[in-house]
């Protein structure tokens, strides 16, 4: 299934490679435009991210639209891809938004600072550690196992919570008391002194430095990655300080004065022969990894022998044998480099790369952005007007009923067949009984029309009623509307005009208008204001 | 090469707004049964990033063709100065309010539009028509109609012939439910018009199929997340010390349902988002859980501890202990030491997680009880809940922007007549979703499998 889906997915990926949408117009465009990196987001623009998402969803659609009309042609150049395109919608809502540019800014100064305060602070520790264990007033001699034990071994003892923090989740819950070991090294761990330190910052930082600590905290599950391996990476910061400062203070002191190393153990087997080659032995194993480059920086049998002193025994030096005890240096100069240094060096670059990949994560991952990239993507291609619909102001009908008697219509009317309604004359007759009917609007004449009118005027007939027959599936035209109101004038007010929209079945009989058509014909028609004009539905009782 | 522009015109209310309404996929035209909703020409541009590939131009419709094709006829000079009489009527009478409809419709055919002339063909065709065809016949421009059939297509036929009289080229299309191959295939016709217009109309047609899969895979995504989000959905509550948790039950249950319900809901709104759908009235049967025996009582600890880390911890510590009595002793003891530590650190680690969630700290509890609705165990919910996104999916894509009712989704999950082998598939992709932790790289790449087997359950061409 997994095989399948990812060449499912490879499939997907190349059609988008492909597809003229990612490709498309105004990619020529903005090729010249700097292009925002892919690199992984650093702390601050994650930051940033979390307040721009939050920005987003206080806009109205319309300032969200007008943003995403302005990033999609960037985004389509950048091929879509999360970081950049995130990076490029950043860049565009920090032009609008003082509060992201400032918490970018802030948590970057602010991460700044914590980063100098720990590698000051472990220099600090480190040369004050080496100092004490270095101590040296001539009286005694450098104990080689302290300086080993401080420098080295409990560095790399410290170095498990790293490792713990290291392994996936899954194995470190399967992992019986891991997770409690973790807590407590976490707990304890240097980088925890970094909110200390910013508690010398501006108000602003801390401010913007609880804001964030509490988004972090409001998407644990999504965001814990990425606070863990800050956490660590500071800690793993203040580790490599101390080492740096370690290492430098041995070196000058070396350099700059004389040391007189020994060893001595109350760990011993009684035969001092024994416990030299067993030193050896320790000694040699320790070397391994340099002797083959500096072979003087192993400590050879004989000075391991001599070197061997009790403090039961207090003897002093003399010159020489000061000088020669002074050969150990090589071997704890590469000690400390190789098992305390360096490993510091190679936690750091795990460290900081495993925060950077879970910066990565936590950006993909940030609650509503794919939601706000998707919206831009869609907006790239886009189909709808810019322009707001300007509407005719909507008509409010006064309450009065359609009539559907036609028995309230005069005996003989003068009917008007409105274009071309197909209704034979007869059929007309026989519903209407008029006295004359009358044909105008369709393929007449305008002239033919004003005719119809004349022709009204003359009348002076008894027929009071004028009923114009209407095809209702068709909608009342503004022709029709001045037609109504030249008869209208011409026939002088009092006159009862009845318009009179008719459905017509395949046979050429009449059928009555639905409800909704005689409506559109009696909202146009009440707009005249005239009091004499009606609109009639078709009674069913006729049209069958 | 100018953009091409197409003037949607015709009879009032027979379907010109609707047509751009589904083309532009704008639900912001107005459609109204009353003649005279829309009173000005409005452009709707088909933009790809910060070009423009075509123009639909919604305008309003004629009133008075008859006084105008009159007016025409009265400054007409010979056949070939008919496009510039229609541009001196619309010189003329722009300013005026007799002919504002006439001249805002013509307008933009005077300026290069093509005609793109529609009627309904649920309706007879009449001589009312003769004048407003003739009008845009004195224009010039290319033209098309087409037959949008309002209802029952009766007079298709009739209004073929007589627009073939008029026009070269005849459509008959439902705008209303017209769908989305058709509405491409559409847009591929107006290129024809003009031979300049159709590289533009081409690469119009194959950027929205492009976006129509880029809108199913963004789709498919929403739905996956919808999935994931439910299925890892748990609600908490903590007891007081002693309290009974049936108290609890009914209204935990209900808050968890809830919560599925909305996620479920938030995914749906996003789909018709998706789709360009911003308020869409929906009518959905909400779902009811399958499985309702989810309620469990737990112990919790502060930091995420279990009582199995604290009985370890002790363990390791007594036995380190012990281990250094063992070697005070030289290893006289044979590491009895380091069993009665480990057993004892043990004991007391055991013991001790129930003081330690009776244990306050800076007034925070350091454990107790609490309730635990979820998460769903039901292998069926997935497919209930991919089922009803599916058919919602099929009624949003299949929906055009001119439809203005309710969007009523019906209760069938339409899942059963899937293969067997795409059940599997999911199956597997369901159940890989739910081992994996959200946030975690893992669980991406399970949301991303997922996403894959939806988007192609979202083809119009699998089965339903």
């Amino acid at each position: 299934v997994h095989g399948q889906a990812h060449l499912l997915s490879e499939q997907r990926n190349e059609q988008r490679k492909r597809s003229l949408y990612c490709h498309s117009a105004g990619g020529a465009n903005h090729a010249a435009m700097p292009r925002p990196a892919r690199s992984a987001p650093r702390l601050a623009e994650l930051a940033a991210l979390m307040a721009a998402v939050d920005w987003d969803e206080r806009q109205s659609a319309s300032t969200q639209t007008a943003l995403d009309r302005e990033v999609a042609p960037q985004l389509q150049a950048s091929g879509h891809h999360p970081v950049v395109a995130g990076r490029i919608w950043l860049a565009a809502v920090a032009q609008r938004s003082r509060e992201v540019q400032e918490t970018q800014q802030r948590v970057d100064h602010m991460l700044g600072w914590t980063q100098a305060g720990m590698v000051i602070l472990g220099l600090l520790l480190g040369w004050l550690t080496t100092f004490g264990v270095f101590y040296y007033d001539g009286s005694s001699r450098v104990n080689v196992v302290v300086a080993l034990a401080v420098l080295v071994v409990i560095p790399a003892v410290l170095l498990l919570p790293l490792l713990l923090a290291a392994l996936p989740e899954r194995i470190v819950s399967a992992l019986p008391a891991a997770a409690p070991l973790a807590a407590v090294m976490r707990a304890l761990s240097p980088g925890r002194l970094a909110p200390w330190l910013l508690r010398w910052g501006p108000q602003d930082w801390r401010e913007t430095w609880k804001g964030w600590q509490g988004r972090l905290a409001a998407h644990r599950t999504l965001y814990g990655p990425v606070q863990k391996w800050t956490l660590l990476r500071w800690s793993q910061l203040f580790a490599l300080a101390y080492q740096t400062a370690a290492l430098l203070t041995v070196i000058l002191l070396v350099v700059f004065t004389d040391l007189a190393f020994g060893w001595s153990t109350t760990l011993t087997t009684g035969d001092p022969e024994r416990d030299a080659q067993r030193v050896h032995r320790a000694t040699s194993l320790l070397a391994l990894p340099w002797t083959a480059i500096v072979p003087d920086a192993a400590p050879s049998p004989e000075l391991i022998t001599e070197s061997r002193y009790y403090r039961a025994a207090p003897r002093s030096l003399s010159s020489a044998e000061a000088s020669r005890l002074g050969g150990w240096w090589r071997f704890v100069v590469l000690a400390l480099a190789v098992y305390g240094w360096l490993p510091r060096l190679l936690t750091l670059t795990l460290a900081h790369a495993r925060l950077r990949t879970s910066a990565r994560a936590a950006w993909v991952a940030t609650p509503r952005l794919t939601a706000v990239l998707r919206r831009i993507r869609l907006a790239s291609v886009q189909t709808v007007s810019a322009e707001q619909e300007q509407r005719a102001e909507a008509f409010t009908l006064h309450p009065f009923s359609i009539t559907n008697d036609l028995t309230a219509i005069d005996a003989q009317p003068i009917v008007i067949n409105w274009s071309a309604v197909p209704l034979a004359d007869d059929v007309l007759q026989q519903h209407l009984r008029p006295r004359q009917i009358l044909a105008a609007g369709g393929a007449a004449t305008m002239e033919a029309d004003q005719a119809v009118v004349a022709r009204l005027g003359a009348d002076r007939s008894e027929a009071e009623e004028i009923v114009i027959v209407v095809k209702a599936w068709e909608p009342p035209l503004l022709e029709f509307v001045d037609f109504v109101r030249s008869v209208r004038q011409a026939l002088g007010r009092n006159r009862s005009i009845l318009v009179l929209p008719v459905a017509v079945n395949a046979a050429g009989q009449p059928q009555a208008a639905s409800e909704s058509q005689t409506g559109v014909w009696q909202r146009k028609l009440t707009q005249l204001g005239d009091p004499w004009l009606r609109v009639a539905a078709f009674p069913r009782e006729a049209a069958s | 090469m100018s953009t091409p522009v197409f003037a949607v015109v015709g009879h009032p209310n027979k379907g010109k707004s609707s047509l751009v309404a589904t083309l532009a996929r704008d639900a912001t035209v107005g459609i109204a049964p009353d003649p005279g909703t829309t009173t000005h020409a409005r452009r709707f541009p088909m933009r790809v990033a910060d070009t423009v590939l075509y123009t639909l131009v919604d305008t309003p419709g004629f009133q008075r063709a008859r006084a105008a094709l009159d007016w025409m006829r009265q400054h007409e000079g010979d056949a070939a100065s008919r496009p510039a009489v229609v541009a001196r009527f619309v010189a003329e009478h722009h300013s005026g309010e007799r002919f504002r409809d006439e001249c805002e419709l013509l307008r933009p055919i005077l300026d290069g539009a093509g005609i793109i002339y529609v009627v309904d063909g649920a309706t007879p065709y009449g001589p009312e028509y003769d004048a407003e065809m003739e009008i845009l016949r004195w224009t010039g421009r290319p033209s098309m109609a087409i037959i949008n059939p309002i209802g029952q297509p009766l007079h298709v036929d009739s209004w073929t012939t007589a627009l073939g009289q008029f026009f070269r080229v005849v459509r008959v299309l439902d705008v209303l439910q017209a769908r989305f191959d058709q509405q491409v295939e559409l847009l591929r016709v107006f290129g024809l018009l003009q031979e300049e217009w159709r590289p533009s109309l081409e690469r119009a047609a194959d950027i929205l199929i492009d976006h129509r899969r880029h809108q199913q895979e963004d789709a498919a995504r929403v739905m996956a997340e919808m999935i994931s989000a439910v299925l890892h959905h748990v609600e908490l509550r903590r007891l007081e010390l002693g309290e009974p948790a049936q108290r609890h039950a009914a209204a935990l249950q209900e808050q968890y349902q809830g919560r599925l319900r909305q996620l479920e809901r938030e995914a749906r709104n996003e789909v018709e988002r998706i789709y360009g759908y911003d308020a869409l009235n929906r009518n959905e049967p909400e779902f009811e859980l399958l499985d309702l025996d989810l309620l469990a009582e737990e112990s919790w600890l502060a930091f995420g501890l279990k009582r199995r880390d604290l009985v370890a911890a002790g363990a390791v510590s007594g036995a380190v202990t012990g281990g250094l009595v063992d070697a005070s002793l030289l290893g006289t003891s044979f590491l009895a030491g380091s069993a009665i530590g480990g057993l004892v650190g043990g004991a007391l680690g055991w013991f001790s997680t129930d003081k330690l969630a009776e244990l306050k700290v800076l007034h925070q509890p350091m454990g107790g009880q609490r309730l635990r609705y979820g998460p769903a165990k039901s292998l069926q919910l997935p497919f209930v809940l991919l089922g009803r996104a599916r058919l919602h999916h099929q009624l949003v894509a299949g929906r055009t922007h001119a439809q203005r009712g309710t969007l009523v989704v019906g209760q069938g999950t339409a899942m059963h007549a899937l293969p067997d082998r795409v059940k599997k598939e999911l199956a597997a992709r369901f159940q890989r979703l739910r081992r994996t932790s959200p946030g975690s790289d893992g669980h991406e790449t399970a949301l991303a499998l997922l996403t894959d087997a939806i988007a192609d359950l979202l083809e119009p061409s699998q089965p339903n």
